[in-house]
C-alpha cells in the first residue's frame, strides 16, 4: 500500500496523530529497526564493493600508460580470476557469490575492450558488446540473480542497437543479415524480437520454480527495451525517407503493440505494458504531426501542445480506470 | 493487506467506528509510470505552448514576456483550483503553469542578465508553488525544481555564472565542500524531519503539502547534484593552459552519498520506485565523478578506495550492532527479498 493511500485513509476517517501511528503499525508500513539495519548493511556492502571496483578501474585508467601489454591483461584477468574464486568459495545464492559473479561479468566486458584496443582486429564495437553478452552469459546464469540478468539484457541491447544503428558491413550479425538488403527501421525489428522473446521467457519463468529470477521489475525492464526498439523503428520511418525505409518498420511494431495490448487486457495483471504502449503511441503521433506541420508557425506548435495534453489525458484516464478495476498497485508519486 | 482489510482491523481496535464508510476505491496516488507518461507529456506540451504563445504575441521586452508568463501561470492555477479531479484540466493546467514559469524566468533573465537572479527567482517561485498549487503532482515537481534552483543559486552566486567553462575555476577543498553542504544539508535535514514527524502531519491538512514535497525533495537528493555540477570542469573548448586544481569535482561523489541517503529515506517510506531511482542516481553520479576534470585520476582512485573501505567497515559495524535480525535470502517470486530488504511487495 503506498503512502498516498494512508494519507487518504487518515483524511477519510479523520484520524489523529495517534491513530495514524497505529494505522501505519497495523499495515507494517514502517520498517523495523532490524529491517533498517539490514537494508543499511546491504547498501553499504553494495556501495563498498562498487566503490572499490571503481577505485581499481580509476587507478588502472590513471596508470594505463605505465603498464605494458602483458601487465594490462594480467591486471584485468587477475580481477576476473579473483571474482570467480570468490564465487566458488561462496557460491550463489550467497550474496558474496552473486556480487562476485556480477563483477566477473562486468570485468569480462573490460577484457574484451582491452583486447580490441590492443590488437586492432578491425572488429566493430557492436561485436565487442555481442561477445561480452554471449561469453558473459555463463557468469549471469551462475549468479542466479535478477540484477545480473538485468545487466546482461542491457549489454545485449547495446550490442543490437549498435549493430542496427551503425550498419557495419562486417561481423557475425552482418553475415546473417547482409544479403537481405534491410533498411535501418527493418533492422531495428531485430532488438524488438529479441527483447520480446526474453520477455516471454521471464513470463514463463514467473510461473515456474525459477520465479525468483524474474521479478516484476526485470520483466518490465525487458518489455521497455522491446517497446523502445519498436518505437525507434517506427520513428525512423516517420522521420526518415519513407521510400527507402518502407512501411514494414512502422506496421510491424504497431502490430506487436496491438498484440501486447490484447495480451495485457486479457491477463489483467499489470498496467505497465499498456502505459509503455500509450507512451510510445503519443510520441509517434506527436512526431508525425510535427513532421506534417513543421511549416505552420504558431498554429503548428499550438496544435502539438493541444495534442499532447489531449492524448496524455485520455491515456491517464484509461490507465487509472484499469488500475482501479484490476486492483493492481504500483509505487505512487 | 488490502485497504478494506486494514479498515476492518482498525475498526476492531476502535480506531474508527464499525459503521464508518470504507475509503472509496481508487483513492490515493497514481502508479509512478502513469505519472511519468502524463508528466513528460505535460512538460513537452508546456514547451510547445510557450513557443506558440511567444510566436503569436512576440513580446519584445522583458515586461511583455513577464506579463505573458504571469497570465499563463495564473490560468494554470485557476484551472487547478476550478476542478481538482479532472485529468484534462489537470494536464492543461500543468502545461500552462510550467510554460508560465519558464516565461517568467526568461523575463527575469532578460531584465537582469544575471543567471543567479533567475535561479533565485526560480527557487522562490517554485517554493511558493509547492504551498499554493492544488495539484499533488505539480507540487512534487515544484519541490524538485526548488531544490535544483537553490543549488544553482549557491553554485552560481559563489563561483560565478560562467556555465560553459570558458574560465577555468580553481576552487580549494574546503570551499567546495562547504558549498555543497550549504545546498544539500538543509534538503536532507528537511527530508529527515518530514519522515520523523510523518504521523503528525498526516493527521492534518499539511499532508497535502508535505507528501508531494517529500517526493520532490527525495528526487532532488537523488539526482540534484547533476544540475549543480561544476560546469567549468567540462569546457566546450580546449583550455589554453594546464587545468588548475578544482575540488568542485568532489560534488558528484557527495551527490552519490546524498542519493544513498535518499535511498535509505525511501526505504523508511517503503517507496520501492524511489529506492531504485536513488540507487540509479548514485551510480550515475559516480560515472560523472570519473569524467570531471580538476583532480587527478590517481587521487580520485584513492578517494574511491578509501570510501569503499569505509563502507565495508561500516557494513560490518552495523551488522555487528544488530543488522542480522532479519535473515537475508533469495528473492521471492515477484521480486520481494525474503528479508524485506528493499521494501515489501503489496500483499
Amino acid at each position: 500500500m503506498d503512502r498516498r493511500v494512508f494519507d487518504a485513509l487518515a483524511e477519510h476517517h479523520g484520524l489523529a496523530s495517534g491513530g495514524v501511528e497505529r494505522m501505519l503499525e497495523l499495515a507494517g508500513a514502517r520498517p523495523s529497526r532490524a529491517e533498517l539495519s539490514h537494508f543499511a548493511v546491504r547498501v553499504l556492502h553494495l556501495g563498498g564493493v562498487l566503490s572499490v571496483a571503481a577505485g581499481v578501474v580509476f587507478f588502472e585508467a590513471a596508470n594505463w600508460s605505465a603498464f605494458d601489454v602483458f601487465g594490462r591483461f594480467a591486471l584485468v584477468q587477475a580481477v576476473l580470476l579473483l571474482a570467480v574464486a570468490v564465487a566458488l568459495w561462496r557460491p550463489p545464492p550467497a550474496a558474496v557469490g552473486r556480487y562476485a559473479l556480477l563483477l566477473a561479468f562486468i570485468v569480462t566486458g573490460a577484457l574484451f575492450a582491452l583486447y580490441g584496443q590492443t590488437y586492432q582486429t578491425g572488429a566493430d564495437v557492436y561485436e565487442l558488446f555481442l561477445n561480452w553478452a554471449l561469453l558473459g552469459l555463463a557468469f549471469v546464469v551462475a549468479a542466479q540473480w535478477s540484477v545480473a540478468w538485468a545487466a546482461w539484457v542491457l549489454v545485449l541491447n547495446v550490442a543490437l542497437l549498435l549493430f542496427c544503428a551503425a550498419r557495419p558491413d562486417a561481423g557475425i550479425l552482418w553475415l546473417a543479415f547482409g544479403s537481405w538488403a534491410l533498411s535501418t527501421s527493418q533492422l531495428l525489428l531485430l532488438p524488438l524480437g529479441v527483447n520480446l522473446f526474453l520477455w516471454g521467457l521471464w513470463i514463463f519463468a514467473q510461473r515456474s520454480r525459477a520465479a525468483h529470477l524474474a521479478p516484476r521489475w526485470l520483466v518490465r525492464f525487458t518489455l521497455a527495451c522491446a517497446v523502445g526498439s519498436g518505437t525507434l523503428a517506427a520513428l525512423v520511418v516517420i522521420v526518415g525517407n519513407g521510400d527507402r525505409e518502407g512501411a514494414v518498420g512502422l506496421i510491424a511494431p504497431l502490430l506487436v503493440f496491438t498484440g501486447l495490448g490484447l495480451y495485457t487486457l486479457r491477463g489483467r495483471r499489470d498496467v505497465f505494458p499498456l502505459a509503455l504502449i500509450e507512451g510510445s503511441l503519443i510520441l509517434l503521433s506527436t512526431v508525425w504531426i510535427g513532421e506534417s506541420l513543421v511549416q505552420e508557425g504558431f498554429g503548428g506548435f499550438f496544435l502539438i501542445s493541444a495534442w499532447l495534453i489531449l492524448t496524455s489525458t485520455v491515456s491517464g484516464h484509461y490507465l487509472m480506470r484499469l488500475v482501479r478495476r484490476w486492483g493492481v498497485h504500483g509505487s505512487a508519486t | 493487506m488490502s485497504t478494506w482489510e486494514l479498515e476492518r482491523t482498525m475498526a476492531a481496535e476502535g480506531l474508527i467506528p464499525e459503521e464508518a464508510p470504507p475509503l472509496p476505491f481508487g483513492s490515493g496516488g497514481r502508479p509512478w509510470f502513469v505519472s511519468l507518461v502524463m508528466g513528460v507529456a505535460g512538460w513537452l506540451a508546456s514547451l510547445f505552448c510557450l513557443v506558440a504563445v511567444f510566436l503569436l504575441f512576440d513580446p519584445n521586452t522583458p515586461v511583455g514576456a513577464g506579463i505573458l508568463g504571469a497570465i499563463m501561470l495564473g490560468l494554470g492555477f485557476g484551472l487547478y483550483a476550478a476542478d481538482r479531479d479532472d485529468a484534462f484540466f489537470g494536464q492543461l493546467a500543468l502545461a500552462l503553469s510550467l510554460a508560465g514559469q519558464l516565461a517568467l524566468m526568461y523575463a527575469i533573465g532578460e531584465a537582469t542578465d544575471s543567471a543567479v537572479t533567475v535561479a533565485a527567482f526560480a527557487a522562490v517561485i517554485s517554493g511558493a508553488l509547492v504551498l499554493w498549487l492544488p495539484n499533488h503532482f505539480a507540487k512534487g515537481l515544484s519541490a524538485f525544481f526548488a531544490c535544483l534552483a537553490w543549488a544553482f543559486v549557491v553554485r552560481l552566486g559563489w563561483w560565478g555564472d560562467d556555465l560553459f567553462g570558458q574560465r577555468r575555476l580553481e576552487v580549494p577543498f574546503l570551499p567546495a565542500l562547504t558549498g555543497w553542504l550549504i545546498i544539500w544539508v538543509p534538503v536532507g535535514g528537511l527530508v529527515h524531519t518530514l519522515i520523523r514527524r510523518e504521523t503528525r502531519w498526516m493527521a492534518t491538512s499539511a499532508r497535502r503539502v508535505a507528501r508531494p514535497a517529500l517526493t520532490g525533495l527525495l528526487l532532488g537528493l537523488s539526482v540534484g547534484t547533476w544540475a549543480s555540477e561544476p560546469f567549468a570542469a567540462l569546457p566546450f573548448t580546449t583550455p589554453p593552459t594546464e587545468i588548475p586544481e578544482n575540488w568542485l569535482v568532489l560534488w558528484p561523489l557527495l551527490g552519490a552519498l546524498a542519493a544513498l541517503f535518499a535511498a535509505g529515506s525511501a526505504f523508511r517510506l517503503r517507496h520501492r520506485a524511489m529506492i531504485g531511482g536513488a540507487i540509479g542516481g548514485a551510480l550515475l553520479h559516480v560515472v560523472h565523478f570519473y569524467y570531471l576534470l580538476g583532480v587527478s585520476l590517481v587521487v580520485k582512485s584513492y578517494i574511491m578506495l578509501a570510501l569503499g573501505a569505509m563502507f565495508l567497515v561500516g557494513a560490518r559495524s552495523v551488522g555487528a550492532g544488530g543488522g542480522q535480525g532479519v535473515t537475508p535470502g533469495r528473492e521471492r517470486p515477484g521480486g520481494a527479498p525474503a528479508g524485506g530488504t528493499f521494501g515489501r511487495e503489496t500483499p
